[in-house]
This record gives C-alpha cells, structure tokens and sequence, in this order.
C-alpha cells in the first residue's frame, strides 16, 4: 500500500471521527474507555508494587532479637503495646530506650528521643490533633520518617519512658538491629498490627481486576461498537469498492486515534499527578506514595501503552472484521434459555434461603448467571406491555419503544447485566466483609446511648498507689475516678463524692446502680462498694480504674490518656464494648476499599451501560427519522429514548440492588450493615444522572441525526 | 374545498457550495394529477424532493403547498404543513421492522398528532384497498406489499401532496408495474398532487405529466396516458 493512499485512508477515518453524527457518543465513549482502561492498568500494576514496597518498609521493622554474644551497649530494649484513637483502629506503640551510644536506631529515627519524650507519625500526629496527641505520650519530639513507615497513613508512635525499660520485664526484648532481608512478618516487627490489619496479599490488586479493570475492559469493547451504523455502511462500502482489510483498518485507525489518545493524555495527567506528590484517596483516606508511583514508570508506561493499544485495537479490528459463521455459544444459548429461565427464581430462593452458606454460594452464581434471561424475559414482557399500552392509547412512543423492547430483548439484557452483576457481587463482597466486623454494634448501642460519659481507664505496667494519685489529680474538673475489680462481681472504691456522684451510697456494702450509665456497664453482676482512694485498691501493681462525669457529658476525647503519662507506659482507655469496635474497626476501614473500587467500577459499568443503550436508541432513531421530519414529531425521540435508555439503566440499579440484597443479606452474619442507605442511595443517584445524561444526549443526537435526514440521501 | 394547486414552484433558485442546482425552474402541479421526474443521477432530483419538503431554502423564488408558500413559513409552521399536506413514499419503504403493517401506518397518523377510534378503521380500510394482507409483522410482507404499506402510510394523513422517491427502484418487474399502476391511480381517488421521482421511464410515461431536469431547470417530455 502506498503512502499516499495509507494516508488518504487515515485521512477519512479522521474526518469521520470528527463529524458530529451520533452526537459524538463513539468519540466520548472511546475518550471514556482509553482513560478509565489506563487508570485501571495503572492502578493494578501501582497496587501489586506498593504492596511489595510497603513489606519491604515492613520487614525494615524487624526486632531482630540480641544474642548473649551482643554487646549490652549495642542493643536496645524495645516493648510493644497497642492504643487507639477514639473512634479509630488500633495501632502499635513501641517503648524503646537504648541501652548503649551503638544502640540501632529504628528506621526513620534520626535521633533518639530524650526520655518522656515520644517520636510519632505524622498521621498519627494529624488524625490524633483533636485528641491531645501531643501531650498523650509525653512531648512529641519529632515525626517518624518515610523509611520508618510501611505508608504515610501508618499510625506509629516510639516512646522513651522515663524510667529504662527492665530487661527482666514481660514483654520486652532486647533487640541488636532492626531489618534483615527475606524476614517474615511477624509479632516481633513493629509493623505486625499494622500488618494483621491488612487485607489478604495480593487483595486491593484482585479487587481493582475484579471491578476496576473488567468493567473497564468491558467500556472498551462497548465504546469500539457504539453507534457503528455508519462505520458499517462505510465498510460496507469500502469491501463493495475492492478494499482489503488493511484498508479498513487503515480508515478505522483514523477514526479511533484521535479519542483514544485524548483518553490516554487524560490518564497520563491523572497519573503525573499522583507522581509528583503524595495523594489522598478519598473514602479509604490512603496515601498513595508517589515515589512508589515514580520508582515503577517503566511498568505504568508500558500498561499504559498496551492499555491504549487493547482499546485502539478494539475499536479498530471491530471495525475491519464483521461477525459471521456460524455461532455455537448462540445456538447453545437458545437451547437452554428454558431452563435457564426456569433455573433463575430457584437460584434466587436458594441464596436466600438456602440451609447452608454453601449452598447460599451455589444460590448467588446460579442466579448471576441465570440473570441475563431472566432480565431479558422482563424486558420482552415488559416491551410488549408497553407496546400494548402504546397501541391502546395510540401513544406512539409507547408503542414503537415496547415492540422493540419486545423484539430485541437479548440487546437490553446484555447492556444492563454487567451493571446487575457488579451490583450483587458488591453486595455480596460487603456482606462478607461486615462478617469480620461482629459484635461491632454492641459498643456503638453503648456509645449511641451513653456517650463517653463513663471510660474504663487501664494503666500499662506495674504502678504505684502515688502515680494513680497523680492521675486522679490530673484529670480534668468535673471527672470522677474511683478503681474496680471484676469479676465475679464489681467492687467500686472510691472516695465519698465521687460515689455519691454515681448516686452511690458512701459504706462497705452491696448496692443496686440507680445511674444508668453504670447499671449498664456492670450488667448483671453484682455490685460492692467501698469508700477509700482509687490508689488504695492498687493490688500487686495493677488497677483498673473507671473515670465518670456526674452530669453524664462525654469526657473530652484524649484527656484521661494524657493525664495517664504519669504511669510507666501511659494509660489505654476504652468505653464499656468498645474493644468489640475497636476490633471492628479495620475491617471496617477495609470496607473502605470494596466501595471506592467498586464505585469506581459500577459507575464505569452504568457509563458502558448508558452508552451501549444510546447506541440501541441511535439505531430506532434512524429508523424514525423519515416518519418524524415527515410529520414534524421530534418528541417521539425524547419519549422513546426515555423508555430504551433511562429507563433499562435506572431500573438495572434498582433492580440489581434488590435482588442482590434479597440474596446476600441472610448470608450475613453481623448486624452491621455496610450497605448503607446513603451508598445505595448514591448508586441509585449516579445511575439516574447518567440515566438522564444518556436520555438527553441519545435524544439530542437522534433529533440532530433526523434534522440531517434527506430524501434519495441514506447515509446519515 | 381547497382550489390551490397541490404544488406550485415558480422562479425557484437552489445553489449547493458552488453548484447551481436550479435556476428560475417553476413546475405546477394541481391536485387530483400527477408529474413524474425523469434525470439522470445527480441531477437534483432529489434535492428537488427535500425543496418541496422545505427541507433546505431555495436563494430566490417561491414554492407553494396547497396555496402556502412553505419558503417563508418558520420551522414550526412548516413542521405543521407537512404533517397536514405531505406524503412521502420512500424507495425501500423504510418500515419499522417491530411494527405490524396496520401500526407502521398508524405511526404516521399518532405522529401527525392524530388519534381516536376512527383511526384504526381507517388504517385497515386504507390496507385493504391497497391489497395489503393482515400481519403481525412487516417481515412477512414482499417487496410490493411493503411497498404498498409505505404508499397507505403517505396517504393515512390525507395529504394534498404526495411525494415518491424512486417507489419502484427496489422491486421487480411484476411488482413494479403493480405498485406504480396503483400509485398513479391515487390522486384521482384521493384528489391529491402526485410527484414523482424515478429513472425508470416505464414507470414515469403513467404520469399526467413527466418532465426531465435538463440544465439547471425542468423541460416537458411527451405527455401521459390522459
């Protein structure tokens, strides 16, 4: 082929792109495509590497414990212990105090700390700012650096007592280096609560495949054969004339390059974005470091390429190669439509009420599956009750919109299954996920009815009657503390005001709480109290304490954990069940994940969707541009469109949410829901703008497409 | 009744970019008769069809549908007339595949904004006169029965004007001779204007009058079978 044709080839496939038919649906479709293609490869490759550089950070982490043979001045004695913010997951705190000058400094540690003083995160600093971070574990003298940290959004903290930790004490290890390379991750690392945190390896990079990159994939081959009349015809055309392939291709790639370099400009940005600085990601609230991003160029530029080749590719060879022979996988299909169909409502009833999580399992993918007929059956009975209606009432766009609902059942199915399958699989991660968050909501009815007013306080350590004295003095006006033992039965001691503040009487004896708060914490044990000093009940170096306010305010988060820096190694709070949330608390976060991938991806499917029923509607419009500027009808457009476009695509969200919660939810076993009103709300919300998006732009074009429509001319 | 002519061009001038299609062409048409079109291709008959659709504005000169002159109507008005005046008749008949014959004709009439119990007798009346068989679907129908579908779907809204873009191009020869005799029969039994545009002289020569686009405007050929 000679230059000058290749480029007269491209030069027509150029000027087709550019015209305005179709209302420039395939060219923003395609823009569409190529980026969230090449966000979503970039986005895998950056999961699966900051995964890795993140267990490199951590394996930095290491304690490799001192043989006998280690110098004592070159060791340091480090003790573990866990905190949480209120309201946030826990996280490690480090007691480190070096025993020599040749001590190893743990990484991102410049400088040890001077005793009392602590050296914390940055994160840790910044969520912990409303909650007296700074005076919780003594003077904060400095943040941890980058190589310290498994990511930035780490929650870490190395305090140096006061008092050297005692080799001899539980707990404490003495430690001769941090790292070690190929070390497994273990409790011996001061990352592992981060660690154990996690999700499975390899599971935010499966999700982002799963629900990023499919439905991106699937936006490709839907934008590659959107609103294809016209680039049929040309073919069409181009075959008749003598033309090969190669031409076709030629003309094609003319066509597509364009939009899809524009969408791969876009992405870049997006990417050199994200590499220049470190960005939040919203809802999952992570830092995506950007010199992980940067180290991996290589790898982002080369999915980015091959990601802009699929989707070049895509729409080129579907234009160059018809579709024909014979269909085995079609004419398998309508065999077993039948059953299929008959299959569906059983799949359905067995996920819900299936006598086993198995067979609940079975339930779901039988009923994803059987889907498409059964949506396709109520798009066709749904078409021919429109049409029916259309007929009766002499509603045209009632009744052309239904017959072809009606006709055409399988073309509806197979646009809005993918965002109907999306749905329950979201549903269904979720409902898995809210599984590992049990017992969760027992904190949350304690706290919804009683606040913070009532916060069990735990010093760490062995401490003495004088520091408990020193906390009570340091608690802020207007919060009692009296100490308790448990079980069998709660034994208050406390001085006289502060039990008459729990309306209390002030004598050795067994009582019934009459505050509510309290009745609720001690349950059905029995209740002694016994007038004296908290400090007094201090039994072999161990208290508990529980710190109150007699009107019933919360007690300001932060205060009872600061004034707990007078025991060795500070003070963990926590109000009645809250361990159950603070448990809950990462899997909670986790969830954050499966909503901002799946989000991402539903709302890629809804655009795909939205685009592949514009492209339905196109064809209609064609077919009724003579009859409409014939009778000067361009509302038949609008109607229509609302019922092959809107419609489907609103009614696929709704649809898919409640089959999908029909089946999922009594899999669930937790209380907690994560499939909240508002995210379903969202869902439904984003569908009906794209609905409406779609609805306009799909009626514009066709009106746009009949205003072109000339007699003796079918090539529009 | 309306006396105006079915369609009246006088002093019409239509340029395309730098081409001049027609210059000064006039052509009547009175009701109740018929004009077949003969011209090679691109000679602008077709462009002559999009004219008297209003469609696209001449530069000079009149065009009247049933006494109105459509060039200075606005966009709404001209929607109006021809939803009211004009029929079309396509070459593939261009019928919704969806559609039994009787809703493809009554979509015309919905469109037009018309509606009642009458309609559907209407329809099924217009058919049989025409000979189209009842059907669930157009799918069924031969090439001269869609045909005939398309012709019953111009005239379901009474129009003054017909218009017929190659009727005959996509049939066979037994089916041409049966859709254009009935075609030139419609304006005696409808009292409508017939224009028609063809290649084809065998089917042009039934016309009242045939006229071929010569140079810029339309020259007389041998008068019809009247």
């Amino acid at each position: 082929m000679s230059r000058r044709l290749r480029s007269r080839l491209l030069g027509i496939g150029r000027a087709a792109s550019t015209r305005s038919e179709s209302g420039g649906i395939r060219f923003f479709a395609l823009v569409l495509a190529t980026l969230s293609l090449v966000l979503s490869v970039a986005a895998v490759l950056t999961a699966r590497t900051v995964e890795s550089a993140r267990d490199s950070r951590m394996t930095a982490g290491h304690l490799v414990s001192a043989d006998p043979s280690t110098p004592p001045g070159s060791t340091v004695l480090v003790k573990m212990a866990i905190d949480h913010l209120q309201g946030g997951r826990q996280y490690a705190i480090v007691f480190v105090s070096p025993a020599g000058e040749d001590a190893p400094l743990p990484p991102g540690l410049a400088d040890w700390p001077e005793r009392g003083t602590a050296v914390v995160s940055p994160e840790l600093l910044r969520e912990g700012a409303g909650q007296g971070i700074s005076g919780r574990y003594g003077e904060i003298a400095g943040t941890i650096g980058e190589p310290g940290l498994a990511d930035a959004t780490e929650l870490l903290a190395y305090i140096r007592p006061t008092q050297d930790l005692d080799a001899e004490e539980s707990n404490a290890i003495r430690v001769s280096d941090f790292g070690g390379a190929g070390t497994e991750l273990s409790v011996h690392n001061v990352h592992w609560l981060l660690a154990d945190q996690d999700l499975f390896p390899g599971a935010v990079a499966t999700l982002l495949v799963l629900l990023a990159l499919v439905p991106a994939l699937l936006l490709a081959l839907v934008a590659a054969k959107v609103a294809s009349h016209s680039r049929d015809r040309r073919d069409a055309l181009v075959t008749a004339l003598g033309g090969r392939v190669t031409h076709r291709l030629w003309i094609a790639l003319g066509e597509a390059w364009a939009p899809v370099s524009l969408g791969t400009l876009g992405a870049v940005a997006v990417l050199a974005w994200f590499a220049v600085a470190d960005r939040r990601l919203p809802i999952v609230d992570y830092v995506v470091p950007a010199a992980d991003l940067r180290d991996q160029w290589w790898a982002l530029g080369l999915g980015t390429v091959g990601a802009t080749a699929f989707v070049l590719s895509a729409a080129v060879i579907r234009s160059a190669i018809s579709a024909s022979g014979p269909r085995p996988l079609r004419a398998l299909a309508e065999r077993t439509r039948r059953a299929r169909l008959a299959l569906f409502p059983c799949f359905v009833l067995l996920a819900a009420w299936g006598p086993s999580l198995l067979t609940g399992y079975v339930g779901l993918a039988g009923a994803v599956l059987t889907m498409p007929t059964a949506i396709a059956v109520g798009v066709g009975a749904l078409g021919r009750g429109l049409a029916r209606r259309g007929h009766e009432r002499q509603r045209p766009a009632l009744l052309t919109a239904g017959r072809r609902m009606a006709h055409h059942p399988e073309a509806i199915a197979r646009q809005v299954f993918g965002v109907c399958a999306c749905i329950v699989f979201l549903l269904f991660a979720l409902t898995m996920q809210s599984s590992l968050t049990t017992n969760a909501e027992e904190a949350d009815a304690f706290v919804e009815e009683h606040g913070y007013s009532l916060v069990e306080v735990h010093p760490r350590g062995a401490v003495t009657p004088a520091q408990v004295d020193e906390f009570v003095a340091a608690v802020p006006e207007g919060v009692e503390v009296v100490a308790y033992t448990q079980p069998p039965q709660v034994h208050l001691t406390g001085t006289c005001p502060a039990l008459a503040a729990l309306t209390l009487p002030c004598g050795a004896e067994e009582v019934d709480p009459s505050k509510e708060a309290l009745d609720a914490w001690v349950g059905s044990a029995a209740l002694t109290v016994e007038p004296g000093a908290p400090s007094s009940a201090v039994a072999e170096g161990y208290v508990s304490l529980l710190a109150f306010t007699a009107d019933g305010d919360d007690i300001a988060a932060g205060v009872l954990n600061n004034a707990g820096v007078v025991f060795p190694y500070g003070a963990a709070t926590v109000v009645p069940g809250e361990s159950w949330y603070v448990g809950a608390a990462a899997p909670l976060e986790q969830s954050g994940w499966l909503t901002l991938i799946g989000g991402f991806g539903l709302a890629v499917l809804i655009l795909a969707t939205g685009l592949g029923l514009a492209g339905e509607f196109l064809r209609f419009g064609r077919a009724i541009a003579p009859l409409s500027v014939l009778t000067g009808n361009r509302r038949i457009y609008w109607r229509a469109s609302a019922l092959v476009s809107l419609v489907p695509l609103t009614a696929a969200v709704v649809g898919g949410f409640a089959v999908g919660l029909f089946t999922v939810r009594p899999m669930a076993t937790s209380d907690v829901n994560l499939i909240t009103p508002s995210f379903v709300g969202t869902c439904c919300a984003a569908a009906l703008v794209a609905g409406l998006v779609v609805w306009s732009w799909s009626a514009t074009a066709a009106v746009g497409s009949a205003d072109r429509w000339r007699p003796g001319r079918s090539d529009d | 009744m309306n006396t105006h002519h079915a369609l009246r061009v006088d002093g019409l001038s239509y340029r395309v970019g730098d081409r001049q299609l027609f210059e000064d062409l006039s052509l009547t048409l009175p009701a109740g008769r018929s004009t077949a079109i003969l011209g090679p291709s691109g000679s602008g008959k077709s462009s002559l069809l999009s004219l008297a659709l209003g469609l696209v504005k001449p530069q000079a000169g009149t065009i009247e549908v049933g006494g109105r002159d459509i060039t200075s109507l606005r966009r709404k008005d001209l929607a109006r007339l021809r939803a009211e005046s004009v029929g079309m008749v396509f070459q593939f008949a261009e019928l919704l595949p969806e559609l039994s014959p009787a809703e493809n004709v009554a979509l015309a009439a919905l469109l037009a904004g018309r509606s009642g119990p009458d309609l559907d007798e209407e329809v099924t009346r217009l058919l049989k006169e025409l000979g189209v068989p009842r059907s669930r679907s157009v799918a069924t129908l031969s090439g001269g029965e869609r045909q005939r579908t398309a012709v019953a779907r111009a005239l379901i809204n009474r129009p003054r004007l017909l218009l017929a873009d190659e009727p005959t191009g996509a049939l066979d020869e037994k089916n041409r001779d049966l859709v254009a005799d009935m075609l030139f029969e419609l304006p005696e039994r409808h009292g409508c204007g017939l224009l028609v545009v063809t290649h084809d002289e065998t089917v042009a020569q039934r016309a009242d009058q045939v006229l071929t686009v010569r140079g810029r405007g339309l020259r007389s050929r041998t008068a019809s079978r009247r």
